[in-house]
């Protein structure tokens, strides 16, 4: 594929809009700190115990889940849509969320003094919803239809069982409803030791499948004519995509819209190029979630609005002027 | 070559949709598939590209299809299908992934060879514009333009001419008379009866799942197949030196 000038401002463009989110989601918190302590804690942490204290335990720790959480969940958007060839998968709408909505208020509800088996229990659910996701489409040839229809069934499934919970024990529904909503409030670094590691292994992945992934634009006819083993492909996507979602909402709980409208507007940016595509939704992801975050740390401080609420305030609307542009560019 | 021996498909427990069919398309040769609607046509394309589950085997220079690893496959038989996609990506870039099989990057001889491909089929101008804004037949045109690209031995093509205007469709048979002088074997599914012949050296008709003529295309003009097999009425035009024949539906039989 030719890399136009385009590309690369865009590409550079999204790496430098990356680095200030994360910038900022480190500088800026709930507590005030000047320039002075910022820089000292930064450079100088003996020195400045608290600030380092504060950016150690809070603020990196949150920002690597901000950054994380959004990468891994529109990277699994993006593979879920490429995989599928439908423009409406995603990690919440395929059923990987509900999943691990399910599991989360099960344990919630089996062990309500264990509340550290939330993250377990998420990523656990996730996974196991995919692996059910897979088995059963598998057995029509891993028809991307199918694939669809039975991750909205299992969607449907689990959206039941989580009302049936939430009925039979209110008591856990106020930490359902904290997970559910998604954010990321008091993640821990020992948390993502385990998350992280796995979002970059599937972003490894998704780099290395980019190729195939590009001619699956094409229908699943003309791919497999051009070389493309379709179902092993598509298995590999779908496997990447999970792992990377149920590693995302396993700290950061069901933020269910990144992983929708991120994957296309990096699409619409990068003009099909699936590789192009794999880079920067990411990364779009990542700056969409660092920003939501630090307007609901900010706003209303000292009270925190989960990030789940800004990503859809920050999103629809540049998702919807994009569209709309696209739209009068082309007469419509 | 492309053979096919003792074809059968059959979804589920219902009767079969192709049952037995064998024949050969030779190099240097078009072979014309002919039949009605539901006939198996389609079917059959798709159990030669090892798409659907099916008894028998295909041969494709004396190797069997459905041992070969989907890449070593797409180095020996390509496919124009009946619905083409309508990706976001440039004409262009479009057409380069027909050579994905060959080479993992693109240099200049490669898209010098996509320019060619795409004068060949008289779309270089477009070369820019995303497939999704292209007409119909301007999108049947860029495929051919990708098959040429592939450069297999073996084309199949499902009716390729579907949405062509008739000034493209005699460049897109020069095309393939081209192809076939540079040795290829082409496989081609038509529904003009008229131009099938007219354009190819052998043809296989297919009547209800099963081969009901397997042979060359002057002996079906001779046996009369299209006015006994489809009752159609056939009609000779003359024109300057050339002298054409179409067939039309007999109304008779309607």
């Amino acid at each position: 594929m030719k890399f136009h000038r385009r590309d690369a401002v865009v590409l550079c463009g999204a790496l430098l809009l990356l680095c200030l989110s994360a910038f900022l989601s480190l500088r800026y918190g709930s507590t005030h700190l000047s320039a002075t302590a910022f820089w000292g804690a930064l450079l100088h942490p003996d020195a400045y115990p608290h600030g380092a204290l504060i950016l150690r335990a809070i603020r990196l720790p949150r920002m690597l889940a901000g950054l994380f959480a959004g990468a891994g969940l529109a990277l699994s958007g993006t593979l879920l849509q490429h995989a599928t060839d439908n423009p409406l998968a995603a990690p919440n709408i395929i059923g990987i969320n509900a999943g691990a909505g399910f599991f989360v208020i099960l344990s919630l509800s089996l062990f309500p003094t264990l509340y550290s088996l939330t993250p377990f229990a998420a990523f656990g659910g996730a996974m196991l919803t995919a692996l059910c996701i897979l088995i059963l489409s598998g057995r029509q040839g891993l028809n991307k239809t199918a694939v669809v229809l039975c991750g909205v069934a299992f969607s449907a499934l689990f959206g039941a069982g989580i009302s049936f919970f939430s009925v039979l024990n209110e008591d856990v529904l106020a930490s359902y409803t904290a997970f559910s909503v998604g954010g990321l409030q008091g993640v821990t670094m020992q948390e993502l030791s385990f998350p992280i590691p796995m979002i970059i292994l599937c972003f490894a992945g998704a780099l290395l499948l980019a190729r195939p992934l590009q001619l699956f634009c094409l229908g699943d006819t003309l791919a497999a004519s051009l070389g493309v083993s379709v179902r092993r492909t598509r298995l590999l996507a779908l496997v990447l995509a999970a792992a990377s979602a149920a590693a995302a909402v396993s700290f950061a709980g069901l933020l269910g819209f990144v992983g929708l409208l991120v994957p296309h507007t990096a699409r619409r940016l990068t003009g099909g190029h699936v590789k192009r595509e794999l880079i920067l939704s990411p990364m779009g992801g990542a700056i969409l979630l660092l920003l939501a975050d630090l307007l609901g740390r900010l706003l209303f401080r000292p009270t925190e609005i989960p990030v789940g609420i800004f990503t859809a305030l920050l999103g629809v609307p540049f998702f919807l002027t994009l569209l709309l542009r696209r739209c009068r560019h082309a007469g419509m | 070559m492309l053979e096919c021996k003792n074809l059968t498909v059959a979804y589920g427990k219902s009767a079969p949709v192709l049952r037995d069919v064998s024949f050969t398309a030779r190099p240097g040769r078009i072979t014309a598939i002919l039949g009605e609607n539901g006939c198996g046509k389609s079917t059959l394309l798709r159990a030669i590209m090892q798409e659907i589950p099916h008894t028998g085997v295909v041969l494709c220079d004396n190797s069997l299809l459905a041992q070969m690893p989907p890449r070593q496959r797409a180095l020996c038989l390509s496919l124009l299908p009946q619905h083409l996609p309508a990706p976001a990506l440039s004409l262009g870039e479009t057409v380069a992934l027909g050579l994905s099989p060959r080479c993992a990057k693109l240099g200049e001889p490669e898209w010098q060879a996509v320019d060619s491909a795409l004068q060949r089929v008289g779309l270089l101008a477009l070369r820019d514009r995303p497939v999704s804004t292209l007409s119909g037949g301007e999108r049947q045109r860029a495929f051919l333009a990708l098959l040429l690209l592939q450069d297999t031995n073996v084309l199949l093509l499902d009716e390729p001419t579907a949405h062509m205007d008739l000034s493209f469709t005699a460049e897109f048979y020069d095309i393939l008379r081209e192809e076939r002088a540079r040795g290829k074997t082409i496989l081609l599914v038509m529904h003009d009866v008229g131009d099938a012949l007219a354009l190819s050296d052998d043809v296989v008709i297919l009547q209800g799942g099963a081969v009901a003529f397997a042979g060359s295309a002057a002996q079906a003009l001779e046996r009369h197949l299209p006015e006994t097999l489809f009752h159609l009425c056939r009609y000779t035009a003359t024109g300057g030196e050339e002298e054409a024949i179409f067939f039309r539906a007999n109304k008779k039989h309607r």
